[in-house]
């Protein structure tokens, strides 16, 4: 008999490498909350076993030498991790279609993208191949699939898990985030993977919450914001009323919802591509087809091994980043570019800090359209960034969002509930979350195998 | 207008290390071309009195002892046996000048 896995990639495609065995901690003996869970991890974090290619051409022959922390951490807690899930390249896209090794589809309809980056990783989650899921989110990577899939995907704040050993692609917003069938799992996974590390400068020393315990909890007079700039033009009537319905549902259960503004929130998508592609152009330098994986060139000097490696190991979106992020940083544009790229940011962050003062939650849509049709948009990079318009300003204030299904439009396709909670307050998320999933059966779905 | 030319592109992937064919070099101009049009709104934001947002995580620079550590996670001698080509323990790379600069 077929496993489910050997069932769904056909279809699907989340897989990079699916395991033989699945990769369990040794010595491990019995217990630990994962015990018996079966995980998928985004190709973009090092792991011993297998190869960790980031879904790029560039590294696909690479071996890392040592498990990423978030790694050690699941293995610890008995996790299964039984293979690595796709990714657009160096976790550059938000459809999956940008990976080197072909596309990942939506499980609910093939013929529609999983949504990216983290789509494979979605995808698995969604089609049952596996329990749960890493992914990482540095734009929207994590809650834009788990929207399209519906799924439960999580960003946590930045600094609250360890990124030693994930591939960088932009510093100041890259973190790893989860995904599962319900928030209560994804709290789960969190719970495990969060906490500082003397590996990662970044990681923050602040305790981490009681993410599983926070789950269930009451949210009778809770104040939900809902920033009318996420509903504007170009957002998807059915995704805006299913959400709306979704944020109504929530005032059942006696939590306050009004009307707040982020007018910022139309500028996010610009700050936050001139941010990140800037450091992800310096980020990217060090793949020089040296030091990681065999490359094979006929380059006669250095300074043209490297052009000729880099030119054909990295694909179009990389190679569109490494130019746009080396234009906004070079002398007599960076003012211009990235400097005020980074100033806005400290403005948008100051938006987010005094909607938090007023409210406890700010909820939205997680994208402006459910799932759309492999190809429509590969060939237009700009409509690409723009499925990012709602997800990218979390990133970019620092804060952790979470994406829960939220019902499905005519076409049946999911569509997701963003719930956005100020600095480590992931507690206060989660509980709105389940709150809001008990109301409903859409966790209970499942899509059907295509013929 | 904040079109980016042709030269410019060229220029920018020979700064970052990129071969770009022809094609690659037309196809960037336009699709930086309209991305930065797009982008340069936020010109329109007063910034005067804005300090940056570099300090991303708020928290200060950590420093520890300068002293080697032995093994952290992996050995040396496993990250040496990623290099494709190697001369003992160093990485072996193509001539850093061509023959008629050394000469």
């Amino acid at each position: 008999m077929k496993t489910v896995i050997e069932t769904w990639e056909p279809h699907i495609h989340a897989f990079l490498e699916v395991f033989e065995n699945p990769v369990v901690a040794e010595g491990l003996l019995r217990g630990g909350p994962l015990q018996g869970k079966t995980l998928a991890i985004k190709d973009n974090i090092l792991m011993k076993f297998g190869k960790t290619t980031a879904a790029s051409n560039i590294l696909k022959n690479f071996q890392s030498p040592y498990n990423a922390t978030v790694i050690e951490k699941l293995l610890n807690a008995g996790a299964s991790i039984v293979g690595k899930a796709n990714l657009d390249e160096f976790a550059m896209g938000s459809s999956t279609e940008y990976s080197a090794f072909g596309p990942t589809k939506n499980p609910w309809d093939i013929s529609r993208v999983a949504g990216g980056s983290s789509g494979g990783s979605a995808a698995a989650v969604a089609s049952g191949e596996v329990w749960g899921a890493l992914g990482t989110d540095t734009g929207g990577s994590v809650r834009h699939p788990a929207s399209l899939c519906g799924v439960v995907g999580v960003k946590p704040t930045y600094g609250r898990v360890s990124r030693h050993g994930l591939i960088s692609y932009g510093s100041s917003l890259d973190q790893v985030g989860t995904i599962a069938r319900t928030v209560t799992d994804s709290a789960l996974l969190l719970e495990i993977i969060a906490g500082h590390d003397v590996l990662d400068a970044t990681s923050s020393p602040l305790r981490v919450g009681k993410y599983v315990d926070a789950c269930g909890r009451e949210i009778a007079g809770m104040k939900i914001g809902v920033p009318k700039e996420f509903f504007g033009e170009g957002v998807n009537a059915e995704v805006a009323q299913l959400v709306r319905e979704a944020i109504t549902s929530l005032e059942t259960l006696g939590a306050t919802v009004t009307e707040i503004s982020l007018p910022l929130t139309p500028l996010a998508i610009a700050v936050y591509y001139l941010i990140a592609k800037a450091e992800a152009s310096s980020n990217l330098a060090r793949y020089d087809g040296l030091r990681y994986a065999t490359f094979e060139t006929e380059a006669e000097s250095l300074i043209e091994q490297y052009k000729d490696v880099r030119g054909k190991g990295f694909g179009l979106e990389v190679k569109r980043t490494i130019l746009m992020g080396t234009y906004a940083l070079s002398a007599g544009y960076a003012d211009a570019w990235y400097k005020q790229a980074s100033k806005v940011r400290t403005l948008i962050r100051r938006e987010y800090e005094d909607a938090f003062k007023q409210v406890d939650i700010i909820a939205g849509p997680v994208t402006s359209e459910p799932a759309f049709l492999v190809g429509s948009k590969t060939e237009d990079p700009l409509q690409m960034y723009l499925a990012d318009a709602l997800t990218v300003p979390v990133n970019v204030a620092g804060v952790p969002a979470i994406s829960v299904p939220c019902g499905f439009t005519s076409e049946n396709l999911p569509v997701g509930l963003q719930l956005i909670a100020p600095h480590f307050q992931e507690e206060r998320m989660f509980s709105v979350a389940t709150a809001y999933e008990a109301q409903h059966d859409w966790y209970m779905r499942a899509p059907t195998l295509p013929q | 207008m904040d079109a980016i030319t042709a030269d410019e592109v060229k220029s920018i992937a020979a700064l970052s290390r990129v071969a770009l064919t022809e094609q690659e070099v037309d196809r960037a101009t336009s699709d930086l071309s309209a991305i930065l049009s797009n982008f340069s709104a936020i010109k329109t934001i007063e910034t005067t009195n804005v300090s940056s947002s570099d300090d991303a995580s708020g928290l200060r620079n950590i420093a520890r002892e300068d002293i080697a550590q032995e093994e952290v996670l992996c050995s040396s001698d496993d990250l040496i046996k990623l290099i494709p080509h190697t001369n003992g323990r160093y990485s072996k790379v193509p001539g850093v000048f061509s023959e008629s600069e050394v000469s």
